[in-house]
């Protein structure tokens, strides 16, 4: 069997979350989504680390499950499933490293609570991990991925977003140009990066020295809704051992499941107060220079790819599993309705689709168009349908600012909508 | 190992060199601030035993454990084994090796906290009562006089108790030393061995430290006396600058070479320090200037509404330099940020109050701010942890009956305060709660152990450090903000304080102000919240001490402080 997993997600102990983001929220919309292991996110908050300790127990397989008392009804029939959850937590390490300042985002992943603890005592004495569910440490990257292995042979950790201007290893701004150049020595044991929204895998195949690291996805999510918006498929068993399996060895790892990159934030360079995006190519005609106040622009995930790129094309190295692109659900709503997605009528559009068809990856991946059209309309379908064969237009997202989708002309929407009056 | 003269003498200039190369007879170097005492030291030492002084022969008395640390490290790279047989260490370091060596008795040395919970058995009060008693026992020791000083009662059950357990306190071991060296045959064979003595931070030695070198100086005549007393600070514990000036008096024949050259400072700051500590009447004069390159950064003073507002400013300040802590800061500036990364880390800062009442709200608003930050001297943390270490080894010691590790922990926690160690206790369980009991306690007992003192300034912790000007002695920023800088926080107290106290308080804002590396912010509130009541602040006199043509000032927007912008205005 394959099942999909989302590993980084924050609670609502995390800045900037939603209050929904607790233990029984996250299990209510991993099942809507089709999520079957999720990450905890943030096992370094104390607070958290609490609750999770109180509502979760250990479900065989080296995973946690949610205890029978805190289980909710109001999930739709047909998304019901198991989810199982998996400790991780995301550190940012901000330091300095060869006279430049650094800042670095690193998942960890752990096998248990007591793994997850010895950590949290470590990192107490670094740093203050109550202060935020994704503590800031003055902490060298290299040190945390030591510390990580020093405390378990199971443990995993993994560069976040790794493509992201402003915290990561591969950062514009404040990351290095080389795995080497942050983990030294030790990047043998880096065996995974995440890509992060504003890039796919083919734009990391452009990468020789990433042909040998697997290439995961994640939400990043800080509120329900956005979880699963990239995620993992994963093949076999549901169990710790075989996830962390798959991201070692690539082997029962099915691929991934990717947002268009040009709809992530930091795809192109440019000022969002200025209102100005641009293409690499721009971007180097105007010497980095925003062209309407005169300061430094800010460099996308794209320019920071083919800066570092030693190959034209992202040829799918050889091992490597695929990947399928997606638009959120609400998303492909709103472009059908014109409207916006967090609006009433795209929100019971989609709780309609759910609840006839099932989980939104089901709906989004494999659900025939028939059957969409069925339980819904023609635009919609179509709308689907060209999702799925990547016939859209999405105006890229910069300095972040999220890119825009569009999936039809607006001269195509009538036709379509004609048609669907005929049937 | 040999290291050739011309080595040692290397990049030195003209007056570290005759600090370095003056060994016979004694010697006051006056030190300014960032003009290289720690280097001048270090190569005199191996200057002295390129002459083939044997290093048994050479006694070099810190300050802090830290000073020492540093001296040793920086030492062996030009002494290599033979820095093992130098004595590098404190006055209490050094009290310690003089008992061990030349007295019969074993006596037991109890530390801080040995201290405090005697004088609460003592007193029946709280540990703030003790700390108070604590501290006027203190002096009373290292001034010599024997004043009571309100305690007089304490002080000698304290004194009889000390004695009941044969037991020394840090203050007993320099009196200690200073009683055995009294008797010139007995310790003639140990104190004989010292050929060069050094004294660092000599202007804050007290009477008791004094005569504990005078008795020394019996032995040698080749003391060095090292420090600035401009920068003396310690006199509420006892220690009295006399000593410096008194040093040529003190030792017939001595020499006095001055270090001026400032190597740390910008121009702006060490020119805008020698200015205001001129304002002292008791100093010796001297010119210290800046060998860095001419650099225009203003010292920047900003006002603040009131402490809430000036702990923020000062977060924004670290925040405009590191740039964002998170993508949800960048998603709120209302202007692209200029992108290109810095070059800072959080140690590169420090944040600097008079007293530790200060703490809280800039504690807060880089909590707020998402700001790694370590409270120098926070021994509240510490004294909790050590005393939950302490419990735990009781359990182990004592045994623990039918109560399961959760119980064990909950009691030994109960005492700290849970959110001020956040969470230990929950993973402390969790982590060791598969092991066997015995097992696990010892795990956590050595896990306990390594949360390093917060008392001490821990340079491999990158965090901004939080700290009082006193403690700050000796250390070295890119970026130092002083908070507070108002009349009656920094001088210190209202009316009734003498010119003494404003001339040591003035010395304590120059060592604040010659902290910094690159720039200087010190800022200051028109209202200040005390004991829950708003009142009105005034800048402190010593912002006026510092010329004008150095100065940018910043007034921060009073209430409707979220929408304009800083009002910016250069005086000169």
């Amino acid at each position: 069997m394959s099942y999909i997993a989302d590993l980084h997600i924050h609670s609502g102990f995390s800045r900037a979350t939603s209050p929904e983001m607790t233990p029984e929220g996250i299990w209510r919309w991993a099942q809507i989504k089709g999520i079957s292991v999720i990450g905890t996110g943030d096992f370094t908050h104390p607070g958290w680390f609490n609750e999770i300790s109180e509502r979760l127990e250990p479900a065989g397989n080296g995973l946690l499950c949610l205890k029978k008392e805190y289980l909710r009804q109001d999930i739709p029939q047909s998304c019901r499933s198991d989810v199982f959850f998996v400790l991780t937590g995301e550190i940012s390490c901000i330091y300095s490293k060869d006279k430049k300042t650094r800042k670095v985002h690193c998942i960890l992943i752990v096998p248990d609570m007591a793994t997850a603890a010895r950590i949290n005592i470590t990192l107490s004495r670094i740093g203050n991990l109550g202060s935020d569910g994704r503590p800031i440490l003055g902490l060298d990257a290299k040190e945390l991925l030591r510390i990580t292995l020093d405390t378990s042979p199971d443990a995993m950790f993994i560069p976040a977003h790794i493509w992201t201007p402003h915290f990561s290893v591969f950062g514009a701004a404040s990351g290095f140009d080389s795995l080497e150049g942050c983990f030294e020595e030790l990047t043998p044991c880096i065996s995974a990066v995440e890509t992060g929204l504003s890039s796919d895998p083919p734009m990391n195949w452009r990468l020789s020295r990433l042909d040998s690291i697997t290439l995961i996805s994640n939400s990043d999510a800080h509120s329900p809704s956005k979880i699963g918006r990239e995620a993992n498929i994963f093949e076999g068993d549901i169990s710790y051992k075989g996830i962390i399996e798959a991201i070692k060895t690539r082997r029962g790892l099915g691929g991934t499941i990717e947002f268009f990159p040009e709809e992530g934030k930091y795809h192109y360079d440019g000022h969002r107060a200025c209102g100005v995006c641009l293409s690499p190519e721009e971007t180097r005609a105007y010497n980095y220079i925003c062209p309407v106040c005169n300061r430094h622009l800010t460099i996308g995930v794209m320019h920071r790819v083919i800066a570092l790129a030693d190959r034209d094309n992202g040829k799918k190295p050889e091992g490597a599993p695929g990947y399928r692109s997606i638009i959120p659900l609400p998303e492909v709503i709103a472009e059908t309705l014109k409207a916006n997605p967090n609006s009433k009528a795209v929100i019971n559009s989609y709780y309609k689709l759910i609840s006839a068809l099932g989980p939104e990856f089901r709906i989004l991946l494999d659900t025939p168009y028939a059957d969409i059209k069925g339980v819904s309309n023609q635009l919609i379908a179509e709308a689907i349908k060209r999702m799925r064969e990547g016939r859209v237009h999405i105006s890229p997202g910069f300095d972040g600012e999220y890119g825009k989708i569009k999936i039809f002309e607006d001269t195509e929407r009538d036709p379509l909508k004609g048609q669907m009056s005929l049937f | 190992m040999v290291i050739t003269e011309n080595q040692i003498l290397h990049g030195l200039n003209e007056p570290q060199i005759q600090a370095v190369t003056h060994t016979e007879g004694p010697i006051l170097v006056v030190a300014g601030p960032g003009t290289g005492k720690t280097l001048t030291i270090t190569r005199r030492i191996a200057y002295i035993l390129s002459k083939g002084v044997k290093p048994e022969g050479i006694l070099a008395i810190t300050f802090t454990n830290r000073a020492a640390r540093e001296m040793r490290e920086r030492t062996e790279a030009y002494t290599g084994q033979a820095g093992r047989y130098l004595f590098i260490g404190t006055f209490h370091a050094f009290g310690i090796d003089i008992i061990r060596h030349t007295s019969d008795r074993n006596y037991r040395i109890i530390g801080r906290d040995d201290q405090i919970e005697i004088l609460k058995n003592l007193t029946g009060g709280t540990t703030r009562d003790a700390l108070k008693a604590l501290d006027a026992i203190s002096r009373n020791k290292n001034i010599l006089d024997g004043r009571e000083m309100g305690y007089s009662d304490i002080f000698k059950r304290y004194e009889t108790t000390l004695k009941d357990m044969d037991a020394l306190d840090l203050d007993d071991l320099i009196l200690k030393a200073v009683e055995l060296l009294r008797d010139r045959e007995r310790i003639g064979a140990y104190a004989g061995r010292f050929k060069y003595i050094m004294v660092d931070e000599y202007q804050d030695i007290n009477p008791s430290q004094y005569m504990l070198i005078k008795h020394l100086s019996e032995f040698t005549t080749n003391i060095c006396a090292v420090g600035d007393s401009d920068q003396a600070i310690y006199s509420f514990r006892g220690a009295d600058v006399e000593n410096f000036f008194n040093f040529k008096k003190d030792f017939c024949g001595s020499r006095t070479v001055v270090l001026r050259e400032n190597y740390r400072s910008s121009k702006v700051i060490v020119d805008a320090s020698q200015s205001l500590i001129r304002n002292n009447v008791k100093r010796i004069e001297k010119d210290i200037y800046a060998v860095a390159p001419k650099d225009d950064t203003p010292i920047k003073i900003i006002a603040a509404a009131d402490e809430v507002a000036e702990a923020s400013a000062i977060a924004r300040e670290i925040g405009k330099r590191m740039g964002a802590m998170s993508h949800f800061q960048l998603m709120q500036a209302e202007e692209s940020l200029d992108y290109r990364g810095g070059s800072y880390r959080f140690s590169d800062f420090a944040v600097l109050y008079r007293t530790n009442s200060q703490a809280g709200a800039l504690r807060d608003a880089l909590t707020e701010a998402g700001i790694p930050f370590r409270v120098v001297g926070n021994d509240k943390n510490n004294r909790a942890l050590r005393d939950i270490e302490k419990r735990l080894a009781g359990y182990l010691h004592d045994g623990w009956g039918s109560l399961t590790l959760e119980k064990i922990l909950e009691d030994a926690f109960v005492s700290a305060g849970e959110d001020v160690l956040g969470g230990l206790r929950k993973n402390l369980l969790l982590a060791y709660m598969g092991l066997p009991v015995a097992q696990a306690l010892q795990k956590i007992i050595d896990e306990l152990s390594l949360f390093s003192s917060s008392d001490a300034y821990d340079p491999t912790v990158d965090t901004v450090t939080l700290m009082t000007l006193h403690m700050s002695k000796g250390l070295e920023f890119r970026v130092v903000f002083i908070a507070g800088v108002e009349d009656s926080i920094i001088p210190y107290g209202g009316p009734g304080r003498d010119n003494n106290d404003i001339e040591e308080e003035r010395r304590l804002f120059y060592v604040g102000i010659t902290r910094a590396k690159e720039e200087l912010c010190i800022t200051y509130c028109h209202n200040r919240s005390s004991y829950g009541r708003q009142k009105q602040s005034m800048p402190s006199l010593f912002i006026k001490e510092i010329p004008r043509g150095y100065i940018e000032y910043i007034e921060l927007p009073g209430k409707d402080k979220n929408r304009k912008k800083p009002r910016q205005q250069r005086l000169f």
